[in-house]
């Protein structure tokens, strides 16, 4: 088989043709005997011959035969006073339209009529069977003792049994309540050869009677000859009937029950509150089986052979049947679902039983689905499969790690090329280092543990774990290089900057030098002049004192040469600050005769002021010359670098050396995954799911191996 | 037959003087009176010293004198109306003389009557030129009764006058008085009264209440004297029926039912009593004017009847009831005839009075056992029917006054069976006449040996039952004892014999539908029958109930 696994149809045909029924009605409708002719008992299609002028009619209405309809109507016309007795509910304005301009009908309705008939002076008649549609119904000629006792029980039900009444004559018919009665009417008694009798009423069958049984059971004794309607039930008693020798028939005449004998005769009508007992005379007797003589459309047999009953029309009736069926020439029977043991049984595999046709099947055709063992619904995954997939996956992202390693490391190598060319031929060995460990990582990536299996899974990974190890050392050995090159440049760069500080140390050297000789030539000129106006000031100041008020109005004592730089440095202040000199302010708003005085002492503080700066400046090239000359004579010395390897670009991580994926002891499993389908689990039950024909065998071999139960997919 | 005369009376006021006696209570008098009564209705001496022990005769006469003096009685000593009177109520004239008040009316009927009168004090202020001439003089010496106060009785004894010229003081009255008089010919008695009102002198207008006084009329006479007056505009007064005989169109159903019927004479005298206009005669009896008239009332009347009680009814019924609405009315002696059955059937039918029709032609077309043509043919009124020449061996047929004694009847329905017990099944068992004939029924029984007769019968009430118990010596059974809401319609008797089977009889009519006519009867009396036919039944023809008496069960 080919293709994906799914359900099979299979059909099987059988025959049937020497199949027997134990019991079975079988007949035609369509196969209708004529009927004889007959004097008292014939089929009445409605017409009147004669009508008797000033005697009283008294009419039964069942409602539904036209015989009887034609004599009221006759008679109504004609004149005559007709008493009709009718069923509750009957009256339409059809009858109207008949007899509403007739003044003489009075219609009494009870409960229910037992029978259609018309009792008039010379005759009587009743009407039994016929169906709108149907055949004619029947008419029973009544002799007299017949047409008392209906009389009696017509009279019996007129006037004791009335619910309602109208007559003609009035432009309607208006229904009232049925007036008082004249008389107590004696009820017919037991004897009358017309009674009425209990609706459960069955008919009194002997042996070897020719008997009509219209609706009731089949009869306890063994008739001659039996009619009786065809159905499903009592078969069991028509069966004894039938092997006692009766001939069982059926055709729809829509006669009454019937019971004849050689002198005797019952018929017994149909009622829901009362059935009509008329007690045959000869003629009518006579009558009777001469119809019943005529052949029968239906018969009922013992062990009716279907291959014999195949002409069209015959139908069945079966025991248990609510109708009649003809043969089936064949007879599908859907067996539905049939479930598979296995995989390989799917296409002999037929259903436990067969069911068993209906009886009237001439053939049966079976047709059943084979479903194939399936994966239970909510089965899941093995454990087994999610170990090799985090084996796998581990062995995938170790790989991964690795090949990100080297593609890192050839960055690496690249970037000390473009940086360090005196690393070439080095670099060219890193090279050639790479390209093995690549091309070990390719053939690597070409599998998997779970393909390799538990055998071939640990050399995969002692493979991976040695592969790992000589990309951690590649990518050491780049960085040993990278270091030792950025050293050396290092060095190379601090001994050039050695050099061009200890050059300009000793060219500023010589100019500090020049600088300080020129300050310390200057310097007592200056202190000179400063002490001559010094003393001039102290002179002026020591007259002015003089001159002045006592000591108390006199000012501050005249200061040394120190009091005279401190003033100068006050008029230094109060140069910053002119609103606040009010003593000076005061000291230029003197005379005149003053501004000799003041002009010297301007010039001692200026003096100062300049003897100052020169000092500080003369400190200041001291200090200079000092450390230009121990520059000058400072000696090389390497400082390594706090950081000799470059920095990586951003965003690309700085390869980190990992180790190989973990090996405990029982982290390859012990079982192979399968060659083919999926490993399920349910309840503890391992499945192997196959969804084609072509993995059955291997599919069979891996569900063995795995002691697992080899299965269609749950949708299947 | 009855009859009200009523006038206006004019009503006279004056202030006269009088001499009046008013009658207080005096029992000396009343006790002289009865001892009168004790002697012959006459006032004599030793009537007198009866009841006065030691009087003498100077004295009894003394008394006898004052007594005629009051007008008890007359100067012979015969006790007059107004002492007998003193006898019963010992209320006795008292005279005295005075100004009275007096109201007076006047007619034939009640005379000059004072109707009043009240005492007046004597006063100057009237004027002479005022008095006059009296209107009216009331009778004197009569003993009225005052309209207003009944209990004011009094008599005029005079009026005295000067010259016999009796003046008095007219007055203006507002007074109003109506005489009424009302006549039942049939009870023979009349009784006049006067309505109205009447002021006092000194109070407002008071109503009369004047008590029913008889007049005594001989009213047959009087109605003699109308049929041969105003009466006979309206038909012949048949004064040896006592009826009016009219025609009979114009009569109204009720009073065809009622054969009574009520005039209005425009005129009417009664002689002697004064003339009336405008005399409402109420209830005159009345019959046919002649035989045809007779037979048309006749026959409205059944069809009143079978229209009113719709039901069929069986040419029995029909005959029956036909006797019933006509015998012992005026059609009677007319001797009305029921049709034919054809002959009525087709009456109605002509008539499209289809409910008639079919409830007298169903029962005879779809009788159980037929209608013989005696049964069909006319039925006259008092004419004994003949009864068939030959007996069917299962029916009875008693004839239509056919003087068949209860003797006989019974006879004929035990059928010579010694019966040991018998039941008559009889919803209608009511009234003297059927517990008369009931009487009768368990005589004859008893005379052919059943001793008990049971009764099964619808009473109306307890008293019923208990007569009917005394009659028969058995508790009557009820029908919805008996049969529930589904009692027969016929009745029947059902013999239970001391041997052999029992058997039934159903009957159109009731054997107690049967009169004597006599005042003492027996079973031998011929019996005045409506007709019956009985056929007779095996018990299982009978209603189940029935049948179950024959075979022990309710007895």
């Amino acid at each position: 088989m080919k293709g994906t696994i799914q359900r099979i149809a299979r059909e099987r045909l059988e025959r049937r043709d020497d199949a027997c029924l134990p019991t079975a009605w079988f007949g035609d409708d369509g196969a209708l005997a004529p009927e004889p002719a007959t004097a008292t008992v014939f089929r009445d299609h409605g017409g009147v011959t004669t009508v008797d002028h000033g005697a009283p009619v008294s009419i039964l209405l069942t409602g539904e035969h036209p015989g009887a309809l034609a004599e009221l109507v006759a008679h109504a016309e004609a004149g005559a006073r007709v008493y009709v007795l009718a069923p509750a509910g009957w009256g339409t304005d059809k009858l109207v339209a008949w007899i509403g301009h007739c003044p003489t009908v009075l219609i009494r309705r009870v409960p229910e009529v037992p029978v259609s008939a018309v009792l008039r002076a010379g005759a009587a008649k009743i009407w039994a069977g016929g169906r709108h549609g149907g055949a004619a119904p029947w008419c029973l000629r009544l002799d007299a003792a017949q047409a008392d006792a209906l009389r009696q029980i017509f009279l019996r039900l007129f006037w004791h049994d009335a619910v309602d009444e109208a007559w003609t004559g009035d432009k309607q018919l208006v229904f009232r309540p049925a007036a008082e009665r004249p008389f107590d009417v004696p009820p017919v008694g037991n004897g009358a050869c017309v009674r009425l009798v209990a609706a459960e009423t069955r008919l009194d069958v002997v042996r070897g009677a020719v008997a009509h049984v219209s609706a009731d059971a089949p009869p306890d004794a063994v008739p001659r000859r039996l009619w009786i309607a065809p159905s499903g039930d009592h078969h069991d008693r028509l069966a004894a009937l039938r092997r006692g020798g009766a001939e069982i028939g059926w055709t729809a005449l829509d006669l009454p029950d019937l019971a004849l004998v050689a002198d005797a005769g019952v018929a017994l009508l149909p009622g829901a509150r009362a059935r009509l007992r008329v007690d045959l005379d000869a003629a009518q007797r006579a009558d009777l089986e001469r119809i019943l003589a005529q052949p029968p459309t239906w018969r009922f047999d013992l062990d009716v052979r279907l291959g014999d009953r195949t002409q069209p029309g015959v139908r069945f009736r079966l025991p248990g049947a609510g109708a009649a069926v003809a043969l089936e020439p064949e007879q599908k029977i859907e067996v539905g679902q049939v479930q598979a043991e296995q995989l390989r049984l799917v296409p002999q595999t037929t259903p436990a039983s067969w069911p068993a046709p209906q009886p009237l099947a001439l053939a049966v055709r079976y047709r059943w689905t084979v479903v194939p063992p399936r994966l239970p619904t909510g089965a899941e995954e093995d454990p087994l499969v999610g170990r090799w997939r985090k084996l796998d996956a581990d062995w995938v992202a170790t790989l991964a790690r690795l090949r990100d390693a080297l593609g890192d490391a050839e960055n690496h190598r690249g970037r000390l090329r473009a940086a360090f060319s005196r690393l070439l031929s080095e670099l060219l060995g890193f090279q050639q280092a790479h390209e093995k460990l690549r091309k070990q990582l390719d053939a690597l990536a070409t599998e998997t543990p779970s393909a390799a299996g538990p055998k071939g899974a640990p050399t995969l990974l002692d493979r991976l774990t040695a592969l790992a190890d000589e990309v951690r050392k590649l990518q050491g050995d780049l960085d040993d290089a990278e270091r030792k090159a950025r050293e050396q440049q290092e060095r190379e760069k601090q001994e050039a900057a050695w050099e061009a500080r200890v050059k300009t140390a000793e060219r500023e050297l010589a100019a500090r030098r020049a600088q300080l000789g020129e300050l310390e030539s200057r310097r007592p000129g200056l202190a000179t002049e400063l002490a001559a106006i010094a003393a001039e000031v102290a002179r002026a100041d020591k007259d002015a004192k003089s001159s002045a008020p006592p000591d108390s109005d006199r000012g501050p004592p005249r200061p040394g040469k120190a009091e005279a730089n401190k003033r100068a440095d006050k008029s230094q202040d109060r140069r910053a600050r002119p609103n606040q000199h009010t003593d000076d302010s005061n000291a230029d708003k003197t005379t005149e005769s003053e501004k000799p005085h003041q002009d010297r002492r301007v010039r001692e503080r200026r003096l100062s002021d300049e003897l100052t700066k020169l000092d500080r400046d003369r400190e200041r090239l001291k200090s200079e010359v000092v450390a230009l000359a121990r520059q000058a004579a400072e000696p090389f010395s390497f400082t390594p670098p706090t950081t000799l390897l470059a920095r990586p670009a951003a965003g690309t991580g700085r390869f980190v050396p990992i180790d190989a994926p973990p090996r405990p002891a029982n982290a390859i499993p012990e079982e192979a995954l399968p060659e083919a389908g999926h490993l399920r689990r349910h309840r503890g039950q391992r499945f192997l799911v196959i969804d084609t024909w072509d993995l059955l065998a291997a599919g069979e071999a891996a569900a063995s191996r795995l002691d697992a139960r080899l299965v269609a997919p749950e949708q299947a | 037959m009855r009859a009200e005369l009523s006038c206006e009376l004019g009503v006279e006021r004056f202030a006269v003087f009088a001499e009046m006696a008013w009658l207080e209570r005096r029992p000396e008098l009343g006790l002289v009176c009865r001892a009168a009564r004790a002697h012959e209705d006459r006032l004599t001496p030793a009537a007198v010293q009866s009841v006065l022990p030691g009087l003498g005769d100077a004295g009894a006469r003394n008394v006898i004198d004052w007594c005629a003096r009051l007008g008890l009685c007359d100067r012979g000593g015969g006790l007059t109306k107004l002492g007998f009177e003193v006898a019963e109520t010992e209320e006795a004239p008292v005279p005295e003389q005075g100004v009275y008040e007096l109201w007076c009316a006047e007619h034939p009927l009640l005379g000059r009557r004072v109707l009043a009168a009240e005492r007046l004090a004597s006063t100057r202020d009237a004027r002479f030129e005022h008095v006059a001439r009296l209107p009216l003089a009331p009778d004197r010496g009569v003993l009225f009764r005052s309209v207003v106060d009944p209990r004011q009785r009094f008599v005029l004894r005079d009026l005295p006058s000067n010259h016999g010229q009796v003046g008095c003081l007219r007055r203006d009255t507002r007074a109003a008085c109506r005489l009424v008089w009302s006549l039942d010919f049939e009870a023979g008695h009349d009784a006049w009264q006067l309505g109205g009102k009447l002021e006092s002198h000194d109070s407002a207008m008071r109503p009369l209440a004047h008590q029913p006084e008889v007049a005594g009329l001989d009213l047959w006479a009087l109605a003699d004297h109308w049929g041969a007056g105003p009466l006979a505009a309206f038909g012949r007064w048949q004064a040896s029926g006592r009826r009016l005989a009219v025609a009979f169109a114009g009569l109204d159903d009720a009073e065809q039912q009622a054969f009574r019927k009520t005039f209005t004479l425009p005129q009417a005298d009664v002689p002697g009593k004064g003339s009336y206009t405008n005399v409402v005669l109420k209830d005159v009896p009345i019959g046919p004017a002649s035989d045809a008239e007779a037979q048309r009332w006749g026959m409205a009347r059944l069809d009143r009847h079978l229209h009113a009680r719709p039901a069929y009814r069986s040419r029995a019924e029909v005959r029956r009831l036909f006797a019933e609405l006509t015998e012992g009315t005026p059609l009677e002696r007319h001797a009305p005839t029921l049709p034919t059955h054809e002959a009525l059937a087709q009456r109605y039918l002509q008539a499209k009075r289809r409910d008639l029709f079919w409830s007298v032609a169903a029962p005879v077309d779809l009788a159980p056992r037929g209608c013989s043509p005696e049964e069909l043919a006319p039925l006259r009124i008092g004419a004994a029917e003949v009864a068939p020449a030959t007996e069917e061996r299962d029916v009875v047929r008693v004839p239509y006054r056919g003087d068949w004694s209860m003797r006989r009847v019974v006879e004929r329905l035990l059928t010579g069976v010694a019966p040991r017990r018998v039941l008559l099944c009889d919803r209608h068992v009511r009234g003297p006449e059927d517990f008369a004939s009931l009487r009768l029924y368990a005589q004859a029984l008893r005379h052919f040996g059943s001793p008990a007769l049971d009764v099964w019968t619808e009473p109306d009430d307890a008293a019923q039952v208990r007569q009917i118990e005394t009659i028969t010596g058995q508790r009557p059974r009820t029908y919805g004892e008996m049969f529930g809401r589904a009692g027969p319609h016929d009745r029947f008797f059902l013999v239970l014999p001391e041997a052999g089977p029992g058997f039934g009889w159903q009957m159109s009519n009731s054997p107690l539908d049967a009169r004597a006519d006599v005042p003492a009867p027996d079973i031998e009396t011929p019996l005045r029958h409506r007709g019956l036919i009985a056929v007779r039944m095996a018990p299982e023809q009978l209603p189940q109930r029935l049948a179950q008496w024959i075979t022990g069960g309710g007895r």
